[in-house]
């Protein structure tokens, strides 16, 4: 008898386990890996506390042309903070999931000027991404189309 | 007239009574850990911070309401075993907390090959940190950029020194 119910617990304790995971939370689909239209960035979006945050992982040309060493945040308004890594920087910072497949309250930084916008993120498609940086009015900013790197 | 230096002496003397207060405060070791499988490149560390904010004021006669700034002074990270800080080739730290946004406190690039402890580059700009420190925990974001892959988690403890600026 004791054979049986140890088998049986065996045998169930797969399931349990399987059931035991919380259900993903329908903003956790802007996880993963996107490229940007320009092509010279991968961005990995990853979950911190409630919120969503992207940073560079991978350059297309990861060493500046002149110095020939690893890109770093040359173009940052804080003058100590310049020496961060380009790869590996933060350039997607706290968006809340509203519901609706967009993500609000964000920011994005562009490294090429050093400037920080106002961003909504909208999942178009499981593998697409409309990223609308904007000062101010959303009405007046500018969108540009992420594609996911490994397609779903 | 005879009232007037009278007067400035009063004056000198309020204004040198009421110099705001400069207080020392440190966060103690802050264990942080990424979590395995590990890549090369950018990995995420991460570990809470309760301030005790409130309780170390009110141990020096203070209360929130007498903080007037905050400043990150000093920024320490060292290993949590005998490896150090092997293999980690930069780092940079965030903190964050309840509606506080992300906000990049100091960065390291490159670290001293083989080091066990090293000191960061503070931020210039630390603005609103009374605000986040005030909610007693802190989130501490460290991006630790390997240079191999590696199964294990990774434990690095994060050091912070502050400045407080209290009313008198």
């Amino acid at each position: 008898m004791r054979t049986t119910l140890l088998l049986l617990s065996l045998l169930l304790l797969p399931f349990t386990r399987l059931h035991a995971q919380p259900p993903p939370e329908p903003g956790d689909r802007l996880i993963g890996v996107w490229e940007p239209s320009h092509g010279k960035a991968r961005v990995k979006i990853e979950k911190i506390g409630d919120k969503y945050y992207g940073k560079i992982v991978w350059l297309r040309e990861p060493n500046d042309p002149t110095s020939g060493t690893p890109k770093v945040d040359k173009n940052n308004p804080d003058e100590a903070l310049r020496t961060a890594p380009l790869r590996g920087y933060r350039l997607l910072k706290d968006f809340s999931y509203g519901g609706n497949d967009e993500w609000t309250d964000g920011t994005i930084y562009d490294p090429e000027n050093g400037s920080t916008y106002s961003c909504v993120i909208t999942l178009k498609d499981a593998n697409t991404l409309d990223i609308r940086g904007y000062i101010g009015v959303k009405a007046l900013g500018r969108t540009d189309v992420w594609k996911r790197l490994q397609a779903k | 007239m005879p009232r007037l230096p009278l007067l400035t002496l009063l004056l000198l003397v309020f204004t040198a009574c009421s110099e705001p207060e400069r207080l020392r405060f440190e966060s103690g070791p802050i264990d942080l850990t990424a979590a395995g499988p590990l890549f090369e490149g950018s990995n995420t560390a991460q570990g809470v911070w309760t301030t005790g904010l409130e309780a170390f004021l009110t141990e020096k006669g203070h209360s929130m309401s007498d903080l007037r700034d905050v400043r990150l002074t000093n920024a320490t990270i060292a290993g949590a075993d005998s490896t150090g800080l092997q293999g980690i080739r930069s780092m940079s730290v965030q903190w964050m907390g309840g509606d506080h946004g992300m906000q990049q406190m100091a960065v390291r690039n490159p670290l001293p090959q083989d080091s066990t402890t090293v000191q960061l580059t503070v931020a210039d700009e630390q603005p609103k940190l009374a605000e986040l420190l005030g909610q007693g925990t802190v989130t501490v974001v460290a991006d630790l950029d390997l240079d191999a892959d590696n199964d294990a988690d990774r434990h690095v403890i994060g050091s912070f020194t502050l400045e407080l600026t209290v009313a008198p």
